[in-house]
């Protein structure tokens, strides 16, 4: 008892006398709890609602969407029809439906929204999802409501909507604020702000949606194409079986119908639950190793300072164990506290992620705390803890007796491999039950950490090599640098782990911007090459047009206008022959015997709108290959040619084998697909190849002639693309979008911004743990560099004895390590663009290495290396060196 | 193994050395820091060791004490031969028999006086004491008996190196080791140890073996043994 009470009591002193080192090995366990415990119950809470209450998350006793192409469709009349015969013979109660004008462009233009009264720039957009639904219908299940209030308390009147908080934040949308549909005379009257999250499935995370009441858009867009997007069945009484069979029937309707039920919604979210349960628990454990990493180098730092004091220890009689509980009780202590602390700092982690997540993913989460993660991550902490200690500790119980009288020796510590060995085995053992237990398969988690550290080991291996390398290379004479490199060699272990962690610490961050990047850059770049200009404009009433155009043409710093139309078409035959079409689509994918329902589709849809162009520099920057042809240039004005844009690996194009110098029909149609007019055939001049990530505007089909207006055929709508300087160009904008109600002007860069702000969103996460593990990267640094000014004090004493500098000895030292921080940070920066490379060459675009984020994740690494070696480096430079010398 | 200082002093002979050798070897250089050392020490015997710096004086109280291992010869600790013993019975060994006064006072920072003194008896295998009533009395016949709750960094030099002594001494060992004691205090505080260490030494029956540079120590020794260059050469 009373030696039990001096251990702890000593052991807690030994932290306070020892504060700033102590608090770094708390904030590494906290680390790693914090992401164990957070990671788990955001598990837990995201499993919980994914896989309870379906009916809810359905919306209805089944759901039914329908699978499209790249453009994704609506339901057709037809399905429509089919549904409601179901009802009529008594198999469904009934059914309700969600619309949106779906990715017809001319469609999409009709929802031009302008706030009333306001002549900013943010008060008009038709980025957002027009969303109708059936008027005190919808849902059948849960409830959508805002303050208290739900959604058909809120919307009454005809002409009342409701708008979701991002888009009303994003345009600074107010509850009694007036909305305007292009074309629409009355007004629309905002009745609520739902959060997001509040819709569940019909809720579009990206632009954000207005509510319709259903009846009103119908009778006042009795021409959208295929409006409806989603169905929901009313069927309360059918048990599991029935309505496995109603599934099957609804499916029967169409291949491209695709019905879920609650228990497939169960199965499939489970299997998601899982899944995501499995990658968040392996970053928490890499966040949890980094940790005991942490751990492992902070008691090293502590012990190494006291070996004197374990020394003196053993000359007065205790044993290598007793000396050694001394130090881990130190551990102990360190393990109970961060892992206190990091399951508090666990509950923040998992109530910030789960908002983040309600916010992406358009669903109430909520919120709450099993006793199940508070519990593993305070074992898991405290053993963690205990596991990482045990090496240094057991130095400190090998420590020379000798030590008490000759302080400053090197070699204090009896070294011996195989109890090192043996203490690392038994580590990994232990992390490896643990994290065995952590993912119920005991024999993966010990062969994964059994893996992890054979690979941390080789990776240390190739770093000492890589330091080894690095210290030889040319120093121009220069005293610092030649000190550095000697110093790097004598000590390759210490500046490899040093690289290792500075790197893995950058790795995280890096990767995650880098990508962030490159996907966004990758897409401000095809929609750039593909639109040709910064703005594009839709005219929904033809009487606008001349107006409007006229007023684009003499507009200051407009440098291009370019007009066009869109036609609504389908594909009738090729080289002239319906027979060959039909043939084609029979012989593609011959051993699957010709296309399935939703290849057909994806045909369909490639060939469904025709954009007519003006042959000037606005037309697409698009590639092709050898055999595919050119783009339509001067000779192809007047002339009925066409370039095929491909989107996918798969285009249509390649499925009907369609070659170059090919002539294929087209044809409008109206609204509801029929054709109007004689079909009109085109030669094909060019087909382009796949971009990475596909982007059109107007439809995959361009051609320089008009032949549809010929035949009086009015377009789907008239559209425009306009370069403008950057100055003038928000004005511009704004001007048109206000004086032309018909008229939908938009920055192709709003598009890209939309999409960047979702991204921003998506990444916040990521970004902040990685954040927190190169914050626990730093504390290993800083630990990696007061252990080797540790082990220089007397070289430091003897520098100052013979007259060096505080100040030079502080540069030297920040000098060395700030160098191998810079050069962690190039490895961790190389290795995130590795992986980015591999992801770019599985997923299929094009990376870009920006030098901002480059330069800003180097001079983080560089600044972090240099605080916290400063932070180090000074205490000890101006140590007396009378003090240094005497071993004091 | 020896139970008890009584019993093993039946001869009088504390310790017993004989060609006593070591060297310290790193690469290719060997350094030769004891050439075979023969020592006996009687019961309650105060022999002083001085020599040149680097002669052996410190080495040779490590390996007396059981701190280092011999590289030749053979070492009896009251009777008993130490020589290839095991790491735990060596910390035995040195919590029951030795007492160790360093040059710098080697006190744990984070105890107070009390605590300090009271460390060892509270790690014997075998309880001769009450720890804190032990801890206490030393104390106050050092006359620290207001400082007993102070921590080492509230303390004199001189007086650490008391308290020093006091947990030297806690456990009754028959065998003091005193490597410079004075080595870091000014003259004034160093006679104040002194003292404080010949007092003890008088009322306990202690042996002490006393490294110094100190010609003082030498007068009031039984026996001045002189060290150079790993070896005891000729008194005087
Ligand atoms: N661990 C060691 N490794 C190498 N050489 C050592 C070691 N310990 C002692 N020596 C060498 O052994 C010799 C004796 O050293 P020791 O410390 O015993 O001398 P000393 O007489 O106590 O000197 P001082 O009066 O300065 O304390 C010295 O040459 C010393 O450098
Ligand atoms: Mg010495």
């Amino acid at each position: 008892m009373e030696r039990l009470t001096f251990y702890f009591r000593n052991a807690a002193l030994s932290l306070l006398r020892a504060r700033r080192r102590a608090v770094f090995a708390v904030f590494t366990v906290v680390v790693g709890v914090a992401a164990i415990v957070g990671l788990q119950l955001t598990a837990d809470v995201l499993e919980s609602s994914l896989t309870s209450n379906v009916r809810t998350l359905l919306r209805g006793d089944l759901a039914v969407s329908k699978e499209g192409g790249e453009t994704s469709s609506g339901f057709t009349s037809e399905e429509l029809a089919a549904i409601q015969a179901l009802e009529d013979e008594g198999v469904i109660d009934g059914f309700t439906v969600r619309g949106t004008p779906g990715s017809d462009f001319a469609d999409f233009a009709k929802f031009k929204l302008t706030v009333v009264g306001r002549t900013d720039s943010d008060a008009v957009t038709a980025f957002y999802a027009p969303t109708f639904l059936e008027y005190d219908v919808f849902p059948y299940y849960g409830e959508v409501s805002s303050g208290g209030q739900g959604l058909w308390d809120l919307i009454k009147d005809e002409f009342d909507v409701v708008v979701t908080s991002n888009l009303a934040n994003r345009h600074n949308i107010d509850v009694d604020d007036q909305l305007k549909l292009s074309g629409v005379d009355e007004l629309f009257t905002v009745r609520g702000i739902l959060s997001s999250a509040a819709l569940g499935r019909a809720a579009d995370p990206l632009q954000g949606n207005v509510v319709f009441r259903q009846d009103t858009i119908d009778r006042l867009f009795p021409d959208l194409k295929d409006p409806v997007s989603d169905i929901y069945i009313l069927a309360p009484d059918a048990d599991g079986e029935q309505l496995a069979r109603i599934d099957e029937r609804l499916e029967a309707i169409s291949p491209l119908i695709e019905s879920t039920t609650p228990a497939e919604l169960e199965v499939s979210n489970q299997d998601a639950a899982d899944d995501l349960r499995t990658i968040i628990l392996i970053f928490g454990l890499v966040a949890l190793a980094i940790g005991g990493i942490g751990i492992a180098n902070t008691m090293q730092v502590l012990v190494s300072r006291r070996l004197p004091e374990a020394g003196v220890l053993k000359a007065i009689g205790l044993k290598g164990r007793q000396v050694m509980a001394v130090f881990l009780a130190e551990a102990l202590i360190i393990g109970v506290v961060g892992s206190a602390i990091g399951v508090v700092a666990g509950l923040g982690v998992s109530f910030g992620t789960l908002r983040v997540m309600e916010g992406i993913a358009n669903q109430n989460l909520g919120w709450s705390v099993g006793a199940g993660p508070i519990f593993t991550g305070l074992i898991v902490g405290v053993l963690v803890t205990l596991a990482f200690g045990l090496l240094p500790t057991a130095g400190a119980g090998r420590v020379r007796p000798m030590a008490a009288i000759r302080p400053n020796d090197s070699d204090l510590v009896k070294g011996s491999w195989l109890t090192s060995t043996l203490l690392l085995l038994a580590l990994a053992a232990v992390m490896g039950v643990m994290v065995g237990v952590l993912l119920g398969t005991l024999q993966w988690g010990l062969i994964g950490t059994l893996g992890a550290f054979v690979g941390v080991g080789l990776l240390l291996l190739i770093l000492i090599g890589i330091v080894y390398l690095l210290s030889r290379l040319p120093t121009f004479r220069w005293l610092t640098l030649q000190l550095s490199f000697l110093e790097w060699r004598r000590r390759k272990a210490r500046a490899a782990s040093l690289l290792l962690a500075m790197s893995i610490g950058v790795l995280g961050i890096g990767l995650i911007l880098m990508l962030a990047d490159t996907v966004l850059s990758g897409l401000t770049n095809s929609v750039e090459d593909v639109v040709g200009g910064d703005v594009v404009l839709a005219v929904n009433d033809p009487a606008e047009k001349e107006q409007a155009y006229a007023t684009i043409r003499e507009a200051d710093g407009v440098t291009l206008f370019s007009p066009g139309a869109i036609y609504d078409t389908r594909l009738t035959a090729i080289n002239g022959d319906p027979g060959e079409l039909e043939s084609r689509i029979n012989s593609a994918e011959a051993d699957r015997g010709g296309l399935d329902a939703e290849e057909l589709q994806r045909v369909e849809d490639f060939f469904s709108v025709v954009n007519t162009r003006t042959v000037d520099a606005a037309l697409p920057r698009l590639v092709f290959p050898s055999d595919g042809g050119r783009m339509l240039d001067e000779t192809d004005v007047g002339r009925n040619t066409v370039v095929l844009q491909a989107l996918s690996e798969q285009p249509a194009t390649k499925w009907l084998a369609l070659q170059v110098g090919e002539r294929i029909s087209l044809q409008a149609v109206d609204r509801d697909d029929r054709g109007v007019g004689d079909p009109v055939e085109f030669e094909v001049i060019g087909i382009s190849s796949e971009s990475a990530i596909g982007v059109t505007v107007f439809g995959t089909i361009m051609t320089a002639n008009d032949p549809f207006e010929e035949q009086g055929i009015p377009p789907a709508a008239n559209v425009a693309i306009v370069a403008v300087d950057d100055a003038k160009r928000a004005d511009l904008v704004r001007d048109l979008n206000l004086q032309f109600d018909s008229v939908l002007v938009l920055e192709v860069a709003a598009f890209v911004d939309l999409f960047a702000e979702l991204l921003d969103q998506i990444r916040i996460v990521p970004l902040t743990l990685s954040g927190l593990v190169l914050l626990a990267a730093v504390v290993i640094v800083a630990n990696a560099v007061a252990l080797s000014t540790l082990e220089r004090r007397k070289e430091i004493g003897l520098l100052k004895a013979v007259g060096a500098k505080a100040r030079w000895i502080t540069v030297q030292l920040v000098f060395e390590n700030t160098l191998l921080g810079f050069v962690g940070g190039l490895i961790g920066l190389a290795l995130a663009f590795g992986v980015l490379v591999a992801t770019s060459i599985l997923m299929g675009f094009d990376v870009v290495a920006s030098p901002t984020i480059i330069a800003a994740v180097l001079a983080l690494a560089i600044v972090l290396s240099a605080t916290v070696t400063l932070f180090s480096a000074v205490p000890a430079a101006r140590e007396r060196p009378l003090d240094i010398l005497r071993g004091e | 193994m020896p139970e008890n200082g009584d019993q093993m002093t039946e001869n009088g002979v504390v310790l017993q050395g004989d060609g006593l050798t070591k060297q310290f070897r790193s690469g290719d250089l060997v350094v030769d820091a004891l050439r075979g050392v023969d020592i006996t020490i009687k019961r309650g015997e105060i022999v002083a060791i001085i020599g040149p710096s680097g002669s052996g004086k410190s080495t040779l109280m490590g390996i007396l004490g059981g701190l280092d291992s011999l590289t030749e010869g053979r070492l009896e600790v009251g009777g008993v031969d130490v020589t290839s013993m095991g790491e735990n019975q060596l910390a035995e060994i040195r919590n029951a028999y030795i007492g160790f006064v360093f040059q710098q006072f080697n006190l744990m920072p984070t105890l107070t006086a009390v605590e300090n003194v009271a460390l060892p008896i509270q790690f014997a295998s075998t309880r001769k004491f009450n720890p804190r009533e032990r801890a206490t009395e030393l104390l106050t016949t050092f006359g620290l008996q207001d400082r007993l709750k102070n921590r080492p960094s509230q303390l004199s030099g001189g007086e650490q190196q008391r308290v020093a002594i006091a947990r030297a001494l806690a456990n009754d060992p028959p065998l003091l080791l005193c490597d410079e004691p004075t080595g870091a205090l000014d003259t004034e505080n160093g006679n104040l140890v002194l003292d404080t260490l010949f007092q003890a030494q008088a009322k306990l029956g202690t042996a002490v073996i006393i490294v110094t540079h100190d010609p003082r120590v030498a007068e009031r020794a039984n026996r001045t043994l002189v060290m150079t260059d790993g070896r005891f050469g000729p008194a005087g």
